[in-house]
């Protein structure tokens, strides 16, 4: 049925099986998307851009990294956030003290936290589960706790570090719209590599651990190979993700920035998203990214409704923190596989509408 | 010499901290062995209770307050039961994990949407001079606290051990089938368990709150049972008494004496850390039995 | 065994026959070949040895000096009641288990203390009991975790996912291609491995210890809880692996028709210790067998 001849279609059909995007709707969504990304920011105000845009796409990477731990290799941290804290100071101490380059600081980031995800991941050779969850979220405070008491990293005085003016050769990055370029820019390198990932041996190897850990090692799969390596893969997103924080959005590392909210938080965006989905990191991440200013935008109508008075700051955070909760338990109920999944419900039937029309 | 006295003190201290760890920690492994949920949002609990609870107090009094506060997280926990868990029966623990993380966000948010963010005090009207035991000086709130929660202790051991419920508690958890062919009813027993640990939030918020004051921090301090719970083995109810102990006193002495060397805050990660040890090299606890995998 | 399913067994030994000719080879060729790896087996040493192999779990003993030989070619089955320690035996074997004591012999070679990655790379595959398919992965996907050792590709290659990695990709998936065909599951290639049946799950199973292009296969009753023909289509399909494709199996399974069918030797167990070593006749035949039996079924 498949395969009419196998003999003449073989290469073709093995090619189509390789295929990115199997579907027609998918590569028109992913085109229109591309296109929105590279064209319609710079009509876009600096609100939408720092305030949304880019926040959005370092949070996606965060989340992609923590999705190939925890949706790819079944892995669940509570830590990711403390390994954008790495990535921050890593990425401040390498560029503002030392002046390497923004490249290299970049990816000297990323080793440094996928160094200490090395380390945080050794545990979950003995042990998975509940035990793992509280080795990573020990990981969190521990790591969060020791960037501020070593002197040398200096966030213990100041808390705060400011990165000095970001130059890219020639090219200073200080508006807007070339923070949020940036950003796309690593942004779209860091996919398409876990996109490659994700379908390779190596990614088939950690879905093997996920779904069936006894059955993959008599395949001669290596735990310790693939667990280490989906802990330092996930730590290395983080700290990418971590000093972008610095280098395009806020220009400071703050160690308060990462405590064990935004972990559950980046938890939280992968499992509404789609576990074991690069498509379900992005659109976990926007849609939690957006998530406040629906909240805001609904209490000042309801209380316009009702006549109350102006809703505060802390009553607005509290708010996102409910529907937040609220949100994680209605997908875990209804929609376990996220966003992510709801979308290839509605392309599947798209082609399959498609598929009939032709025949007929 | 001033050395050693300086580390009786802080060990007792940690103890009757410690005891309060027990506390929290028991009520995660009940709740646990009973339900098989690892619930992330007792600290949440405990800081909606202690909210509600000082929020309540101006308005009716304490022991009205107290009263109106346990009929609250009795309803909190037929909610959580009810909408929460009961969907998700038979979900992997991991899921169910997850969920009291949503859980645990939507009762911290509300709370403070309602009683508001700033730190209220808790007075329970305790004596406050200290005690001295044979030149050994003793805080007498800790000391007075570290009885509430022992008496909490055995009070938890007592129902689970002695009464009807508590029983069928303990039979659900070795095996839920036979439980139910028993005509134990399931549902039932979860909604209990899930009163359980309400109670357990407001009597740990109490304690806390009349020690640090309520606030949000309140939540993290809670939390650290679930290290505690890893030391002394999931499922172990002496573990988790003894290394809520071990975890008092490990962070008193940590703070004491590590603690000026390295600014500060030794407490706020010493039972992380030990946790992490025991991950390591003892990844069962204490007092769990390693399990062995059938293939 | 229960006198009544006499019939039966007949009727599903004279299946097995029948499906064997249907082999692609055809009849006289399968008979041939299998006789000149008949000869060929006895000329060489043993592929595995197991020796005095004891396990225990906490004072459960489980296996109790365990030892047998499975000879290069051959087709050997392990039988016994529930609880014999069939399945303890082929944890040892593949790693899982460290025996308690006892030594395993791989070609000659000690490794007894081999993890079972380890082993996997000696070119040992196996299936399990229960299905423990990669149950979020398709069923090319899956058989192609089973070509795993043959790949190389590792993060950069795969995340570049250019020049060699993209043909070794593209090469390895034509070999799944070979299996899939080979078990005939092309309809069902491109499906996520938990919405197909049982009997095919198991079979996608199979696909995937082959992938590997195991030395040696351990199939775990493979045939457990299938209908009548998805046994004769499962006991065509590990005939052909073991003539087509010169595998040796060990053969773990509960139907003792078709165990006597295509054994070429038969090892039996209870409570954890051999009882019986032969050819399927011999075994068929012994007193302690036949009490063994018996026993359970009383």
């Amino acid at each position: 049925m498949a395969l009419p001849d196998a003999r003449t279609q073989l290469p073709q059909v093995l090619q189509r099986d390789m295929r990115y995007l199997p579907g027609s709707l998918d590569r028109l969504a992913l085109f229109l998307l591309v296109g929105f990304f590279l064209l319609v920011p710079p009509f876009l105000g600096d609100y939408w851009l720092k305030g949304i845009l880019v926040p959005m796409l370092i949070l996606s990477i965060a989340a992609l990294g923590l999705n190939v731990l925890t949706g790819y290799a079944g892995l669940i941290s509570l830590g990711q956030a403390a390994f954008m804290a790495i990535g921050a100071f890593a990425g401040v101490i390498a560029y503002g003290r030392y002046g390497i380059p923004i490249p290299l600081t970049l990816l000297l980031a990323g080793l440094t936290a996928a160094l200490v995800g090395a380390v945080v991941g050794t545990p979950s050779l003995r042990i998975k589960g509940l035990y793992l969850l509280v080795a990573t979220l020990a990981a969190q405070f521990i790591i969060v706790w020791t960037i501020q008491r070593v002197p040398w990293i200096g966030a213990a005085s100041m808390v705060t570090i400011n990165t000095p003016p970001v130059f890219i050769g020639a090219w200073e990055i200080d508006t807007a719209l070339e923070q949020y370029y940036f950003s796309l820019a690593v942004a779209a390198v860091l996919t398409l590599f876990a996109w490659n990932l994700t379908r390779s041996r190596v990614g088939r190897a950690w879905m093997a651990i996920r779904d069936h850990d006894v059955a993959a090692r008599v395949m001669g799969i290596s735990m310790l190979r693939y667990k280490l390596l989906a802990f330092m893969v996930s730590a290395f997103y983080g700290g990418i993700a971590g000093a972008l924080v610095v280098f395009a959005w806020v220009g400071a590392a703050n160690v308060q920035e990462y405590e064990l909210e935004l972990s559950i938080q980046l938890l939280g965006m992968i499992i509404i998203g789609g576990l074991g989905s690069i498509l379900g990191s992005y659109l976990g991440a926007a849609f939690i990214a957006l998530l406040p200013i629906a909240i805001s935008i609904g209490m000042h109508n309801l209380y316009g409704i009702v006549g109350g008075e102006i809703v505060s700051a802390a009553v607005l955070a509290n708010a996102e923190h409910v529907v937040f909760g609220v949100l994680i338990v209605l997908f875990l109920i209804f929609e376990p596989l996220g966003l992510a999944h709801i979308w290839r419900r509605f392309s599947s039937r798209f082609e399959f509408r498609l598929g009939s029309a032709v025949r007929t | 010499m001033n050395d050693l006295i300086y580390g009786i003190e802080l060990t007792i201290t940690g103890l009757l901290i410690g005891s309060m760890y027990s506390m929290v920690a028991l009520g995660f492994v009940l709740i646990f062995k009973a339900s098989s949920v690892f619930n992330f949002a007792q600290g949440a609990m405990t800081l909606f209770a202690a909210l509600t609870l000082v929020g309540l107090i101006p308005m009716v009094g304490f022991w009205v307050a107290l009263l109106l506060t346990v009929g609250v997280m009795g309803g909190v926990a037929v909610f959580a039961e009810r909408a929460i868990f009961r969907p998700l029966v038979g979900a992997e623990p991991l899921v169910i994990f997850v969920a009291t993380l949503g859980l645990a966000f939507i009762l911290e948010g509300s709370a403070q949407i309602f009683w508001g963010t700033q730190p209220h005090g808790l007075k329970l009207g305790l004596p406050v001079e200290p005690l001295m035991i044979g030149g050994v000086f003793v805080s007498m709130p800790d000391f007075i606290s570290a009885l509430a929660a022992a008496f909490f202790v055995i009070l938890l051991v007592l129902f689970f051990h002695k009464t009807r419920i508590g029983l069928g508690l303990r039979a659900i958890a070795d095996d839920h089938v036979a439980a139910q062919s028993m005509g134990i009813q399931l549902r039932k027993v979860w909604t209990i368990v899930w009163v359980l640990a309400g109670i357990v939030a407001l009597a740990a918020g109490m304690l806390w709150g009349a020690r640090i004051g309520v606030h949000f921090a309140m939540s993290l301090i809670a939390l650290k049972a679930l290290p505690v719970l890893i030391i002394g083995g999931i499922e172990s109810i002496p573990g988790a008494i003894v290394a809520g102990l071990i975890v008092g006193v490990a962070e008193a002495l940590g703070e004491g004496f590590i603690g000026p060397l390295v600014g500060g805050g030794v407490q706020d990660i010493m039972a992380y850390l030990v946790a992490l040890l025991f991950l390591m090299f003892r990844p069962y606890g204490l007092f769990g039995e390693e399990m062995i995998e059938r293939v | 065994m229960r006198p009544g399913s006499t019939s039966a067994d007949e009727e599903a030994d004279s299946d097995a026959e029948r499906s064997l000719d249907n082999a692609p080879a055809g009849e006289a060729d399968a008979g041939e070949s299998r006789d000149a790896i008949s000869v060929r087996r006895h000329s060489e040493p043993p592929i595995l040895r197991t020796e005095a192999i004891s396990l225990s779990f906490g004072g459960v003993r489980a296996l109790i000096d365990v030892g047998f030989d499975v000879l290069t070619g051959e087709i050997l089955s392990i039988i016994g009641p529930n609880g014999a320690g069939k399945t303890s035996m082929a944890n040892v074997i593949s790693g899982l288990y460290r025996p308690t004591s006892g030594r395993i012999f791989f070609k000659g070679r000690d490794r007894t203390a081999f993890s079972p990655q380890a082993v996997a790379a000696l070119g040992i595959a196996r299936t399990f009991q229960n299905l423990a398919l990669f149950r979020g992965l398709t069923v090319i996907e899956n058989i192609l975790v089973g070509r795993h050792l043959h790949m190389r590709s590792g993060l950069f290659a795969g995340g570049i996912h250019w020049g060699t990695a993209r043909r070794e990709e593209l090469e390895n998936r034509r070999r799944v291609e070979e299996i899939i065909e080979f078990l005939n599951l092309t309809e069902f290639r491109g499906r996520a491995a938990d919405t197909l049946p049982y009997g095919l799950q198991k079979r996608v199973e199979l696909g995937r210890s082959l992938a590997a292009e195991p030395g040696l296969l351990i199939l775990d009753e493979p045939m457990a809880g299938m209908n009548r023909q998805e046994k004769e289509d499962m006991v065509r399909v590990v005939v052909d692996a073991n003539v087509d494709l010169e595998t040796t199996i060990i053969l773990i399974e509960h139907d003792m028709s078709v165990v006597m069918d295509i054994s070429d030797r038969v090892v039996v167990l209870d409570h954890g210790e051999k009882i019986a070593e032969g050819d399927a006749e011999t075994v068929r035949q012994d007193e302690t067998v036949i009490g063994a039996y018996l026993g359970q079924e009383a």
